[in-house]
């Protein structure tokens, strides 16, 4: 079985959450400025939308710092309201901090470049499970309009998003997008089918149109702000405290591992992650990872901003490895030896 | 039936018998490239899927290390053009920033300031493409819009009812092989009959309610890139639309058109060289309203768009115009009684009354 970056889910698990909710009560509430939406870029969209409306944003040329290496559809949705940039210009009306695979950016330092500059900033929380920026006392509060939320990306479940904003007139906004015209309908049941299409049969003989399939319903899904109702039932305050609490279990496991190895020093201890993306030696990091492929471990190499700064970044190439709560201490352990083995 | 300012729809009486016959019964037919005599032509599925593989060629070539290197950008693209160019570099408003590239965008088929263009990509060494998707003819200093850069991209469709076709001139001849063979790989027939499909049917409905259809042709834009390669059905409707004087009557009604509009400041900086996509007209802010309404009796579908004044993608001047067709769909007789009413509803020259 290839175990991926993401908690796998039981088409059963999905069958049976359609039909019948737990009563269990969703661990989000409306009452905290959470707004439940298909996914992360229908919580971006609606921001957007929301700032274009109120002349902060005042047309599609204003220009939003943004993350390097993010997925090209984030961009998309960009360019949908305004104009993503990936360096500091004197144009910029606002910024995105993307906690990447879950670890905080340098928030103190970009708090106060922010409010210098006179820039708002959006919250890219995709990787997080609640936002770091509001729980920070060393940044202006005031600065954040908002953040955005990915569920699947850390629970058993198909799609699903979030936004969370302290502005009631934002949330209300949100909220009021939601169902949406007959489009944004279609959009979101392409995008759900499409997406359980893609999880569940990537690596079969149809994995190629499988993942365009995907691609065709990406372009789209942001029209649509509506959670699925499948996931609503899924993500209830029990299940996902116990799946957060197996994530952090697995990340300690794997961090006090591999901690003599120097491989997570740039690291967190304690954290919450999506993925640890593992520090190694050049010339290590293809090994390692074709090593954690053979082991069934596929998710591969990637970039991560060690200056945890958007405005200064510093990427380096990273070997990722899972931590979901899909996976218990004997995968760890094998993971971690993997890991060992290559170094 | 609406006119629409822009391309010619590729409505019904555009696509005649004659052009299905052509289909299957065409010869050889009219060379596809605008620019023939010097550079390499190759056909695509779009302009789209040209700068695309133009991009994707700076990458294998280095001159692009990697997809966060900028390129410039022109302003007020359509957002599906900056999202294909994401998969190769990441566009850029900022000429004062580190760069790798230029896109140099001819809006509505008037040229930029291209000596001014050309000497800032020279003194930092940047490749140029052409953006000629409003451009498939017209000139800077006598000499042919496409030919200044290192690429050139067109997009035929904007110009004939052909569903969708664009093209990639190349100057180099190292490029051109390696393009031609990303072509290949990257192609995914069934993508390309989706993307078909979906263009086809939304511009056959274009005149009624697409929403649906609207969010489909945004889907396939996502594809775009996975399918380069031109079809072959859409080459012979093309070249049979290539042998109609379909960009003479273009030269002419904009001819007649400002024939019409001759002593107003409608006209204002536009070269009577260019083979206009769509022409541009500068409007006294007080008669905004009255030339759109003169505009819409006739049933255009236009409005107030942005138009780079300076004409140059470093330091545009951005100013509403409105769209106004003269495209081959339209006669003579239609475009002078558009100018006439256009000119009567901004009254005593622009003045203030």
């Amino acid at each position: 079985m290839i175990v991926r970056e993401t908690q796998p889910y039981s088409l059963v698990g999905q069958a049976v959450a359609l039909r019948k909710s737990n009563g269990a009560p969703l661990a989000w509430r409306e009452e905290d400025g959470w707004t439940m939406t298909l996914c992360a870029r229908s919580a971006l969209r609606a921001m957007l939308l929301y700032l274009r409306e109120t002349g902060v944003l005042a047309d599609k040329t204003a220009q939003i710092l943004t993350p390097q290496w993010a997925c090209t559809t984030l961009y998309q949705t960009f360019h949908k309201l305004c104009f993503p940039a990936n360096r500091p210009n004197r144009d910029l009306s606002g910024v995105m901090i993307y906690h990447q695979y879950g670890f905080p950016q340098n928030m103190a330092a970009i708090s106060e470049r922010c409010r210098e500059d006179g820039l708002f900033v959006i919250e890219n929380s995709v990787n997080c499970f609640d936002s770091h920026w509001r729980n920070c006392k060393d940044v202006d509060q005031d600065l954040r309009i908002g953040s955005i939320f990915s569920f699947p990306k850390l629970f058993p479940v198909v799609l699903g998003g979030a936004l969370q904003t302290d502005d009631a007139r934002l949330g209300q906004f949100a909220r009021d997008l939601a169902p949406g015209e007959a489009t944004s309908r279609f959009a979101r049941f392409w995008s759900y089918w499409a997406r359980l299409l893609d999880d569940k049969g990537r690596y079969s003989i149809i994995g190629g149109p499988l993942v365009m399939n995907q691609a065709l319903a990406y372009a789209i899904s942001d029209y649509s702000q509506d959670m699925p109702a499948t996931t609503k039932s899924i993500l209830t305050v029990p299940a996902v405290k116990a799946w957060l609490d197996r994530r952090r279990d697995n990340y300690t496991r794997l961090y006090e591992s591999l901690e003599s190895t120097g491989a997570m020093d740039h690291l967190e201890r304690g954290a919450i992650p999506y993925v640890a993306p593992l520090k190694v030696p050049d010339g290590k990091a293809e090994g390692i990872a074709a090593a954690l492929d053979e082991e069934g471990f596929r998710i591969g190499i990637y970039h991560f901003d060690t200056n945890r700064n958007v405005f200064e970044p510093h990427f380096e190439r990273m070997v990722l490895v899972p931590v979901h709560a899909g996976l218990g201490n004997d995968d760890m352990d094998r993971i971690a030896a993997t890991v060992r083995s290559r170094l | 039936m609406a006119v629409f300012p822009t391309p010619q729809p590729f409505d019904l009486p555009a696509l005649r018998f004659a052009d299905f016959a052509g289909i299957l019964w065409s010869g050889p037919g009219e060379t596809l490239n605008p620019l023939s005599g010097e550079g390499f032509f190759i056909p695509t599925s779009s302009g789209k899927a040209a700068l695309c593989l133009a991009l994707q060629d700076l990458r294998a070539s280095g001159r692009i290390p990697d997809k966060n290197v900028n390129v410039m950008v022109p302003k007020w693209l359509d957002y599906a053009v900056y999202s294909v160019m994401h998969l190769h570099a990441f566009p850029s408003q900022d000429p004062d920033g580190e760069l790798a590239a230029m896109v140099v965008y001819h809006q509505y088929g008037f040229a930029q300031d291209m000596d001014a263009i050309s000497a800032f990509a020279v003194e930092r060494g940047l490749p140029i493409i052409e953006d000629c998707a409003h451009a498939i003819a017209g000139e800077y200093h006598g000499r042919r819009l496409g030919s200044f850069g290192d690429y050139a991209v067109f997009s035929f469709s904007k110009f004939f009812p052909c569903i969708m076709a664009g093209g990639l001139w190349v100057r180099n001849a190292d490029a051109y092989e390696r393009i031609v063979k990303a072509a290949g790989r990257n192609h995914k027939p069934y993508l390309q009959a989706y993307s078909l499909a979906i263009r086809l049917l939304h511009d056959l409905a274009a005149d009624g309610s697409p929403g649906l259809l609207n969010r489909l042709l945004e889907t396939s834009y996502a594809v775009y890139d996975r399918h380069p390669r031109i079809n072959a059905l859409v080459v012979r409707l093309l070249r049979r639309q290539l042998a109609q004087p379909v960009l003479r009557m273009r030269r002419n009604n904009w001819r007649v058109l400002r024939q019409t509009l001759a002593g107003t400041e409608m006209l204002a900086g536009l070269e009577e060289t260019a083979t206009p996509y769509c022409v541009p007209l500068k409007i006294p802010n007080h008669r905004r309203d009255q030339a759109l309404a003169a505009a819409r009796a006739h049933g255009i579908r236009t409005g107030y768009y942005k138009f780079d004044e300076a004409r140059n993608l470093l330091y545009p001047d951005f100013q509403d115009r409105l769209l106004v067709p003269v495209h081959q769909g339209l006669d003579e007789a239609a475009v002078a009684r558009i100018g006439k009413d256009l000119r009567s509803a901004v009254a005593n020259n622009g003045a203030r009354p």
